[in-house]
């Protein structure tokens, strides 16, 4: 427990400069980039004058090295800094939107685990049948389409067709918005509320976004399952244990499945990020008001200090699951030193 | 021939085993008929890929895919001769009751063999719980430290991991493992081969003393005739899948009948120069793809006739011993 402790803070200290870095990159692209947040306000018409008093208004007039010393002077204070175009700290759309990109994600997760693993351990074991081709036929094909593009299907069949599912948004008009004040994630706000059928309407809105994000990542997931199941099932301590009268279902998931699931587990720590990508496209195909969104839209406004903001919480939500990756894969597997 | 049925614990009669491969059937086993004696060790010896290994896990019924029984039977007696009943014929139930219970095996790679996600203690946990659900985790334990205390290993042992355990103690632990549900029959594939000679000789003398102490009757499966000779009361030499050889482990060396087994014998020296595979003898182990009516033998076989190339030898009783040769066929 200690171990994982000291490994944890390591951890911790070590993300420090990784942000840094990356906040140092993005903060110059994004004044090198074409456009800044003074023209995407006033548009291209606008008078100089008007122009260049609004940029020294914003600090844009000084250097980029001296504008970069002051927003990591505000950093330090724990600070993300004021929007350049609405009159907001950055951290108020982070912190109302971010719970819905976590519970989003989250769900996306549970649906592409859900599917790709279980998928993959069956055509493991049915290996070189109907199953096994058609599993791995499901897995290439949802690994080859782009997210958006799922989205679009599926609203459509589900969505427009069949009429089964919502398209759009967190949460129907008949709930009151006021249900949500509690932590911004809708799942445990209903629960702890106790109104179910507010629960239900959330569910139900999140069906789509949460399969389309979970059913196009799942096809990585089920080929390295099926790939590393059928080592696994190979092993010598597979068979050990059929010799010793281990029923085949405790063979398959006590001993095989359990091993397989270490690259299982490393994938996604890798592929965490890939999930996060594809969240922002799927919150934009379902108008889900997350940060994904939020992202888009002040990049088209160049809200700098919003962007880098977002991109900041991103690269701390990536780096604590790969954390939380980390630990429960010391958890499970006995020769890890962390 | 009777008497030897009466004390038989397990009967294989005229066993066929084939892997069905993209390129043909490899027969890795060809009409085995061979009786293990109720306490005895039953050594069976060849070169690596005469089918020593399938056999064995057919005796299990767990060939790996994608092994097919084509014809035969394996009748388990079991210990009091009671039961009789053929494996390959058993329902999924008998034969996990079986498995583990009554039959035991160990296999050749110590290192591979226990999950490395389990500890050595949830390894017997387990194995006791599989056939005794209703065994409370502390008995399990004890009986645990109990056998590992047979085996020389510190019971502190037992809350470690795979990693944690030289080769040697993981293949005492294997042992452990199998024997502690006091089965009726252990199977030992190749167990030393993947130690190193000083180990080997440590674990060699190990089994003796269990086989004595749990009143066991053990099939030790190896490639190394020497190791055999030192445990084998008698020996069955296998050559492509068949049985070259059936004899006591004294007749075996001290007049072998079949050349296979004479070119086996002057192997034996080599194994003291810790030599793991036995490579002294001319030639290759036959194809066992491409079938032909012949001695298998026959292409390395320095006394071949010409009916050795044309037809098969049967295994014929020769007083009390068996061989497979045209040699000792027609003098009959
Ligand atoms: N799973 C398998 N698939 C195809 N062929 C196999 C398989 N297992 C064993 N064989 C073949 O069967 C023959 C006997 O193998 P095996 O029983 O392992 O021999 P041994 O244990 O004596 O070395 C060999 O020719 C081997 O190539
Ligand atoms: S049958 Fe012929 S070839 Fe085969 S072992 Fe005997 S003598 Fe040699
Ligand atoms: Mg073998």
């Amino acid at each position: 427990m200690r171990r994982i402790l000291r490994y944890v803070g390591g951890r911790l200290l070590l993300t420090v400069p990784m942000v840094f870095v990356l906040l140092t990159m993005v903060f110059v692209v994004l004044r090198v980039m074409p456009g800044d947040p003074v023209s995407a306000m006033l548009g291209g018409h606008a008078p100089q004058a008007v122009i260049d008093k609004k940029k020294a208004e914003l600090g844009l007039d000084k250097p980029i090295l001296a504008q970069y010393v002051d927003y990591l002077g505000q950093l330090a204070r724990g600070d993300l800094g004021d929007s350049m175009i609405l009159k907001e700290k950055v951290s108020k759309p982070i912190s109302d939107k971010l719970p819905a990109t976590i519970e989003l994600t989250l769900c996306g997760l549970v649906v592409c685990l859900g599917l790709g693993v279980p998928l993959g351990v069956r055509a493991a074991r049915k290996r070189r049948t109907g199953h096994d081709f058609g599993i791995r036929l499901y897995a290439n094909v949802v690994y080859c389409i782009p997210v958006f593009w799922m989205g679009l299907m599926l609203q459509m069949i589900f969505g427009v067709f069949l009429d089964a599912f919502p398209i759009a948004g967190r949460v129907g008009s008949r709930v009151v918005s006021g249900e949500f004040d509690r932590t911004g994630f809708y799942i445990i706000d209903t629960l702890f509320s106790g109104n179910f059928e507010a629960l239900g309407d959330v569910l139900y809105h999140l069906v789509l976004p949460a399969f389309t994000l979970g059913i196009t990542l799942s096809g990585v997931f089920v080929r390295l399952t099926r790939a590393n199941m059928l080592d696994v099932l190979k092993s010598d301590y597979v068979l050990a244990s059929r010799a010793r009268g281990v029923p085949e279902r405790a063979v398959v998931y006590g001993h095989a499945l359990k091993n397989a699931l270490i690259p299982i587990i490393t994938m996604l720590g890798l592929q965490f990020s890939a999930l996060l990508a594809g969240a922002i496209l799927t919150e934009t195909t379902f108008s889900w008001p997350g940060m994904g969104r939020l992202l888009l839209e002040r990049i088209y406004l160049r809200d700098y200090p919003t962007i880098q903001g977002i991109i900041v919480v991103y690269a701390l939500f990536v780096s604590f699951v790969s954390l939380i990756v980390d630990v429960v894969y010391a958890i499970i597997d006995p020769r890890v030193r962390l | 021939m009777a008497e030897t049925e009466r004390e038989a614990i397990l009967e294989i009669r005229d066993l066929s085993i084939a892997y069905p491969i993209s390129i043909g059937t490899v027969r890795a086993v060809e009409g085995v008929t061979l009786s293990v004696r109720k306490g005895e060790v039953l050594g069976i010896v060849g070169e690596s890929g005469c089918g020593k290994s399938t056999l064995g896990l057919a005796v299990l019924k767990l060939l790996k895919a994608p092994g097919r029984v084509t014809s035969g039977s394996i009748l388990y007696r079991g210990r009091d001769g009671a039961e009789a009943a053929d494996i390959l014929a058993m329902d999924d139930k008998s034969l996990l009751d079986l498995r583990g219970r009554k039959i035991a095996m160990i296999f050749q790679n110590p290192l591979t063999s226990l999950d490395p996600l389990v500890s050595v203690e949830d390894h017997f946990i387990e194995a006791i719980k599989v056939h005794e659900p209703s065994v409370p985790r502390k008995e399990c334990l004890a009986r645990a430290e109990a056998i590992l205390a047979d085996l020389g290993i510190e019971a502190r042992r037992l809350s470690e991991y795979p990693y944690q355990l030289s080769g040697g103690m993981r293949q005492r632990i294997m042992i452990g493992l199998a024997l502690i549900l006091h089965p009726d029959l252990l199977l030992a594939d190749e167990p030393t081969t993947a130690l190193d000679v000083i180990v080997e000789a440590g674990f060699t003398e190990l089994l003796m003393k269990l086989k004595r102490q749990y009143d066991l009757t053990v099939v030790l499966v190896s490639h190394n005739l020497g190791l055999v000779a030192e445990m084998a009361d008698r020996i069955a030499v296998m050559y492509g899948g068949r049985i070259a050889e059936l004899a006591s482990a004294n007749d075996i060396f001290e007049a072998p009948m079949h050349p296979y087994t004479r070119g086996l014998m002057d192997c034996v020296p080599n194994i003291l120069l810790d030599q793991k595979e036995l490579v002294a003898m001319p030639g290759s182990p036959p194809d066992l793809v491409n079938e032909t009516p012949s001695c298998p033998f026959a292409p390395r076989c320095p006394k071949a006739m010409d009916i050795c190339r044309s037809s098969v030898p049967a295994l014929k009783d020769y007083g009390g011993r068996q061989a497979a040769c045209w040699l000792y066929e027609r003098k009959a």
